[in-house]
């Protein structure tokens, strides 16, 4: 999905392979495509938070959280139709992430691939969450559009975000797909929710499965259906007190829907529905308690573009949001998240958001937060392009509706 | 068919002569008359543009004593300022050619397409192509002859064809926003002309000339005359067509999806009856244009805006195949042959003939007025060259742009714009060639 008011770019790099124990010979002679992606946003937050012990907590923050910086390398194999990708890529946590480094490697993966399939090996996105909605940051309402990790008590949306993943996707047809991947969550020792410490990054600790039909926005852009898929996501995690595995089963849908046939004037409906099935918690205090719950959650949003003369110029969204615990009384959430994008130039942008969030009383008091108002005014600067560009985009029209080959890696190095 | 003749090399790809009748079936009108008629058939074109005439109060073109550019209606004639004007399944006939009744027109039809095509085993890239053949299909007419081609856009880019090097009626030069508005997706516009002077000429698409020429929308048209001066002086009996070609595969393949891309919103836009022609970039004038740029509108050549991104072809061919795809020219001891050579890029080539010195009797379709005798003929962009090869050498000869660099199939050589001269007649012979893909 590339709904995100700025996409961002994945990449990769050969030359750190290159030295590697089994590597065979590499003929320098043969420049793979580069790809340099990144994206460098920085936002003054202004919040004001209604605490469930009774007082208002301001705060007025410089945020540059979720900038990243991406390489990705890809050539074709011997045969010129299938093809290989390496990612590699850093990202910004938040101040108060429990990462024990200032730097996060999100993007380590190797892959390869076909017309008709995709394959992933390393650490990349999790595929726990079906829509990209029009927010500032991957995690502006995160607890509303992944499903959570439920082996780690981390205060870290990289841990829910990104994670090892071992599989692939089958291109049934040109629009239709077929994922199934293993997953490896970070894990905590959940015996000591105090302890933040990773216990593991790498036990392979779950899966997931997912159809979906996708025409890249790019290309589809008049009225009707763009996206819809339905996943399911499963992880198997130490139960909280030690004992026995628990698993932890969630059902999502979504579905994006252009509303407009005018590519000038576009407007979009986003949604995505999650259904937790949980592993039973006796409250919802801790980041894992509350990833573990029996929960729904509904997310959806409205966008409009602005593209005089077909060039885009801005964007204004409003996403609205809402979750319930099953087993909990006043457990429910919801958030309404406006935000508006102008474009200054070719990746450059000027930013805007509010975020309201009012939280039921027993997840307010598990979170010490009632409600809470916060104003994101930045700017971002977004790169995207390419060198010795060879191989080719699968979600273009010459391969989407010409049947001609050579596609590339699926979202990665374009 | 049109004059039959021993081409060896371009005979599968010569024009399709048709009938007047055939044409009228094979392609759609929206004409309510059943006969082309450019000065006065009522086509929607032809309607929207005598509306745009009223709409500007335009004077008529060519009016008595309005000499000087400035003297026109800038645009007039042009329907690309109106705002409706989806042309799917229109049939244009431009003004300025004798009507279907008045000359005895040769009748063709011709299509622009997307196709795949493959160059040599191994590398294929889309193109936009004539009638999905690469080069495009070869005319061949007699000079004076009257020519009607009925070229039919079936892609959902815009196109024209551009007649180089024929001294046509200037509404059928085939220059978008110049002579002519560009063929929309699904339109088909009908070129009319005389067929002069004689000579190897060929055609070219001109809308997004680097991207559409160079793939892959260009063709051989060669008018023959009766006394031919260069027959008279060299008897030849075989006569060989060889375009001249550069791809940059992978600046092709980038470049026409981001123009089917674009052009998906720009026909929606057109057919909702709603496009700006700032969209496309177009003015009626410099002062509008000066104008728009004051009032914040964004050239797409700017800082900021424009694209580092140039063509650098990397695979070469003659015939729209690369070496040892390319084929053969085959002779006889004692015969003459003639080669017409066209550079059907935005590349400069130098053909070299091993083993023969052959002489030059034609530039840009001319005959010279001396031939020239030479072994390495070179072919700048746009031009034509025809030689003469005599027979006095049997063996086998390597023909090649001695430009090496486009010897190479991306990067490895031998390859690219390469072909043989195979001597027929030879009987038994110490060494026949095999292939050689990288030395």
């Amino acid at each position: 999905m590339k709904n995100k008011l700025i996409s961002l770019a994945a990449g990769c790099s050969a030359a750190l392979f290159a030295a590697g124990a089994m590597a065979l010979e590499i003929d320098p002679n043969v420049p793979p495509e580069i790809s340099l992606g990144g994206r460098l946003v920085a936002t003054a937050n202004f919040s004001d938070t209604e605490q469930a012990v009774g007082s208002n907590k301001t705060d007025a923050a410089l945020d540059i959280a979720d900038s990243s910086i991406l390489i990705s390398a890809s050539k074709y194999l011997f045969n010129a139709g299938d093809y290989g990708y390496a990612v590699f890529g850093l990202t910004i946590p938040e101040d108060d992430s429990d990462l024990p480094d200032e730097i996060f490697v999100h993007q380590a993966a190797v892959g390869m691939g076909s017309q008709d399939y995709d394959l992933v090996l390393g650490r990349t996105r999790l595929p726990n969450t079906l829509v990209s909605f029009p927010t500032v940051r991957d995690d502006d309402l995160l607890a509303f559009t992944h499903v959570g990790n439920a082996g780690a008590n981390v205060e870290a949306e990289e841990d829910t975000i990104f994670g090892g993943v071992l599989g692939g996707t089958r291109y049934l047809w040109k629009q239709f797909q077929a994922q199934a991947f293993a997953t490896a969550r970070a894990e905590t020792d959940l015996t000591n929710l105090t302890n933040s410490d990773r216990t593991a990054r790498s036990n392979l600790n779950g899966a997931a499965f997912g159809f979906a039909y996708e025409i890249p926005e790019e290309i589809k852009f008049d009225r009707g259906i763009r996206y819809a898929a339905v996943g399911l996501d499963w992880q198997r995690v130490d139960e909280l007190a030690g004992g026995d595995d628990d698993d932890v089963a969630a059902v999502l849908a979504g579905l994006s829907y252009n509303l407009s046939d005018d590519p000038e004037a576009s407007w979009a409906l986003d949604f995505q529905g999650i259904y937790n099935f949980g592993a039973g918690v006796a409250n919802l205090n801790s980041d894992v308690a509350r990833a573990r719950g029996e929960q729904y959650a509904l997310v959806s949003a409205l966008r409009y573009t602005a593209r005089p003369q077909l060039q885009t110029d801005w964007q204004a969204a409003i996403t609205v949001a809402w979750k319930d615990y099953a087993d909990f009384d006043d457990a429910s959430s919801f958030a309404i998240v406006p935000s508006i994008a102008w474009r200054l130039g070719s990746g450059v942008e000027v930013l805007g958001q509010y975020r309201f969030l009012n939280n039921g009383a027993t997840l307010g008091a598990a979170e010490n937060q009632d409600r809470s108002h916060t104003l994101f005014l930045g700017l971002s600067f977004a790169l995207d392009t390419t060198f010795n560009e060879s191989v080719g985009a699968r979600g273009s029209i010459l391969s989407l509706e010409h049947n001609m080959l050579n596609p590339g890696p699926a979202g990665l190095g374009h | 068919m049109s004059e039959k003749r021993e081409l060896p090399q371009s005979a599968a790809q010569t024009a399709e002569e048709t009938t007047e009748e055939s044409a009228k079936k094979s392609r759609p009108t929206t004409s309510s008359s059943s006969t082309d008629t450019p000065p006065s058939g009522p086509t929607r074109r032809a309607v929207l543009r005598s509306a745009a005439l009223a709409a500007t109060g335009g004077a008529l073109l060519g009016a008595a004593g309005k000499a000087g550019a400035s003297e026109y209606q800038a645009a007039q004639g042009s329907m690309m300022f109106m705002k409706g004007h989806n042309m799917i399944g229109a049939r244009t006939n431009p003004p300025g050619a004798p009507g279907d009744h008045e000359v005895p027109y040769r009748s063709f039809d011709i299509s622009f397409d997307l196709m795949e095509h493959e160059l040599v085993p191994g590398v294929s890239l889309p193109v936009f192509a004539f009638n999905k053949q690469v080069p495009g299909p070869l005319f061949r007419v007699q000079e004076n002859d009257w020519v009607k081609i009925s070229a039919t856009n079936n892609t959902e880019e815009m196109h024209t064809i551009h007649w180089h090097g024929l001294d046509v009626i200037y509404t059928m030069d085939g220059v978008p926003m110049v002579t002519q508005d560009p063929i929309h997706p699904g339109e088909t516009f009908v070129y009319r002309f005389q067929a002069r002077p004689a000579g190897t000429r060929f055609y070219h698409c001109h809308w997004s000339t680097p991207l559409h020429m160079m793939s892959a929308l260009h063709g051989a048209f060669i008018i023959d005359q009766a006394d031919d001066p260069v027959r008279q002086a060299f008897p030849y009996t075989r006569d060989y067509t060889l375009m001249l070609e550069a791809f940059d595969v992978n600046w092709t393949r980038k470049h026409i999806n981001e123009v089917l891309a674009g052009m998906k919103r720009v026909n929606k836009l057109m057919a909702m009856g709603k496009l700006d022609p700032i969209t496309h970039g177009f003015f009626r004038d410099y002062d509008e244009f000066k104008a728009a740029v004051a009032d914040g509108w964004t050239p797409p050549y700017v800082r900021g805006a424009a694209e580092r991104s140039t063509p650098e072809p990397d695979f070469f061919a003659i015939n729209g195949k690369c070496y040892p795809a390319t084929e053969k020219l085959k002779i006889k001891q004692g015969e003459y042959i003639r080669i017409r050579l066209i550079n059907g890029g935005f590349l400069s080539h130098h053909m070299h003939l091993h083993g023969h010195n052959f002489w030059q009797v034609a530039e840009d379709g001319n005959p010279l007025p001396q031939p020239i005798r030479m072994n390495t003929v070179s072919l700048f962009p746009g031009k034509t060259a025809d030689i003469i090869v005599y027979g006095d050498n049997p063996g086998f000869w390597t023909f090649h742009d001695h430009d090496v660099r486009r010897v190479m199939n991306n990067g490895i050589y031998p390859g690219g714009m390469l072909t043989m001269l195979e001597y027929e007649d030879m009987g038994d012979v110490p060494y026949v060639p095999s292939i050689a893909i990288n030395e």
